[in-house]
């Protein structure tokens, strides 16, 4: 069972969501805030510090790479008013931790 | 611009401009049209200035052109809408005919999908939804939306209530709701039809209490009719036509834009499930500031009504239309649900801090200052002028050169007259009109 956990961030001061070990970043295009979880489906890989080419996100670690369409599509659900923004991201529902955000180097753009 | 485009966007001016120059739009002696659904003055030169090939910004919502545009607009839609003079069609045969023609119908729809680009299209750079958004993050987001609109401060109403004309105040309001109230739900009407399953019948629930189960006494519209005339206000649709600010029309267009447009009917549901679930302690709310304003006298069948209803209502738009829209019709409904959302609650704040603004001036006659009046800036008035009102793009003065002029910023009360040698300021963003009952010489001066 996953619970929602709401989180506020104030972009783009503020780039990265991070709950427990899983972390999520933003990944802007043409203003338009997409929070995407950094987690490489492959081996875990850091995707926040992978490169964007010709609308793919290539995993730094092993060159997975995936469609940003789709990874936008697939994203933590995102409210953006200008540089205020809102999002859910998954929780387990036993899992005690609460959203922290920050800024990070994110090369993903 | 391609020559397309270019010609496209000169086709859109050639059909406002004959839309807005047939019988029903014709300019009008007196600040108040009355008794006369059909009649519903559009300024043909100020709506030629608009450049239709853009769309307002977000910081422009407060501006002449949205007034122009969404006055248009509203028009638009309304002729759309069965109207007929509440004492009968004598006399105004013509009016119907010319309303509701072909023609004009046709213009209308030439003209729609620009208008609503121009007035609305801002909310698509303003409001942004992203990502998949499943019913657990859906009933999140909105549940805690809702619980900060019922718990938020009610600015407009404390405007209304410490206001040193607060009648008159309370007046400009109810002249805003008269919008909607009037006819209200005729925009939720528009999506009653087609076939889509068990949440069709949901709306339906909803409307019929709006309809009062067919018993006139009983619609809301009427309780609203009967709200106006406990104050002495009309009760005639759009007799304070001038008086509508620019973003009380761009929130009732809102509502005719995502039920005319099928593609927005998941807009539509969450705007009106938010306003359903939070309008119950809105009206409470609301209902004490007119007793407190008005006494005894002031019917408050409408916000009671409102008050018990809106709780069911809230209650059934959330759990019984949205959440089992957004279920059933996946992450692209519920980014529509969610737009709505967020949308209707930006064109809210932005509605409220302009009536606000309107509510906060104070007009003054004070000394002329000519030595800022240039003569391009000159106008003639006379008796036979037609009235209008706009919206003043930046702080200016309005300076009597000679007569005697009346200025309206408001749905009710008495205007402030000015004599020759005495000027007023109008603040940018805030709606005025001036009327002159005798031959008068005015310039509109800018504030430096």
């Amino acid at each position: 069972m996953t619970r929602m956990l709401r989180v506020e961030l104030s972009w783009p001061e503020q780039n990265t969501v991070h709950v427990g070990d899983d972390l999520y970043f933003v990944l802007a295009r043409e203003g338009t805030v997409h929070l995407i979880a950094s987690t490489c489906a492959h081996r875990g890989g850091p995707l926040h510090l992978g490169e964007v080419q010709e609308g793919r996100l290539r995993c730094p670690w092993h060159g997975n790479s995936f469609k940003v369409d789709r990874l936008c599509v697939r994203g933590a659900s995102v409210v953006q008013r200008g540089s205020q923004v809102i999002a859910y991201v998954p929780a387990k529902e036993s899992a005690q931790d609460e959203p922290v955000v920050a800024h990070a180097l994110v090369l993903a753009r | 611009m391609g020559t397309s485009a270019l010609q496209s966007s000169e086709s859109i001016a050639g059909a406002v401009a004959e839309f807005a120059d047939s019988e029903p739009y014709r300019a009008n002696q007196g600040p108040f049209v009355r008794a006369n659904p059909y009649h519903r003055p559009l300024d043909t030169q100020r709506l030629a200035a608009i450049d239709w090939s853009r769309r307002l910004t977000e910081d422009q919502f407060v501006s002449d052109d949205s007034l122009m545009a969404n006055r248009l607009l509203m028009n638009v839609y309304e002729s759309d809408a069965l109207f007929l003079p509440r004492d009968g069609l004598h006399g105004k045969e013509r009016a119907f005919d010319a309303f509701y023609s072909s023609r004009n119908r046709l213009l209308a729809d030439q003209v729609r999908t620009t208008a609503e680009d121009f007035a609305l299209g801002f909310l698509e750079d303003s409001v942004k939804v992203t990502g998949s958004w499943e019913a657990d993050a859906t009933l999140a987001h909105l549940e805690r939306t809702i619980d900060e609109a019922v718990n938020a401060d009610r600015p407009v109403l404390r405007s209304v209530e410490t206001a040193p004309e607060n009648k008159r105040a309370a007046e400009m309001l109810i002249a805003q709701m008269a919008l909607d109230g009037l006819t209200e739900a005729t925009a939720m009407s528009q999506n009653l039809g087609g076939a889509f399953g068990p949440e069709q019948s949901e709306l339906f629930k909803i409307f019929i209490d709006e309809f009062g189960y067919g018993v006139y006494a009983a619609k809301h519209s009427t309780l609203f009719t009967d709200l106006c005339a406990s104050t002495d206000m009309s009760a005639d649709a759009h007799h304070y036509w001038f008086f509508y600010l620019p973003t009380s029309i761009a929130v009732n267009n809102y509502f005719y834009t995502v039920t005319h447009n099928r593609t927005g009917f998941f807009r539509y549901i969450g705007a009106m499930a938010l306003l359903e679930a939070t309008f119950a302690p809105w009206f409470g709310a609301l209902g004490k500031t007119l007793r407190a304003v008005y006494g005894d006298s002031v019917d408050l069948k409408y916000c009671d009504e409102h008050a018990h209803i809106d709780q069911h209502h809230g209650r059934m738009a959330v759990h019984d239309l949205l959440m089992p829209l957004a279920r059933k019709h996946g992450p692209m409904a519920a980014r529509g649900l969610i737009r709505g959302v967020e949308e209707i609650r930006l064109l809210g704040a932005l509605a409220d801090e302009d009536l606000m603004a309107q509510l906060k001036w104070r007009p003054t006659a004070e000394k002329s200052d000519l030595s800022t009046v240039d003569t391009k800036d000159v106008v003639d008035l006379t008796a036979a002028t037609p009235f209008e009102t706009r919206v003043a793009e930046r702080d200016c003065a309005v300076n009597v050169l000679s007569g005697r002029v009346d200025l309206h910023w408001r749905a009710t009360g008495e205007p402030l007259t000015l004599t020759e040698g005495e000027a007023v300021r109008v603040p940018g963003g805030r709606l005025y009109g001036v009327r002159s009952e005798v031959d008068t010489t005015i310039a509109v001066s800018d504030i430096r």
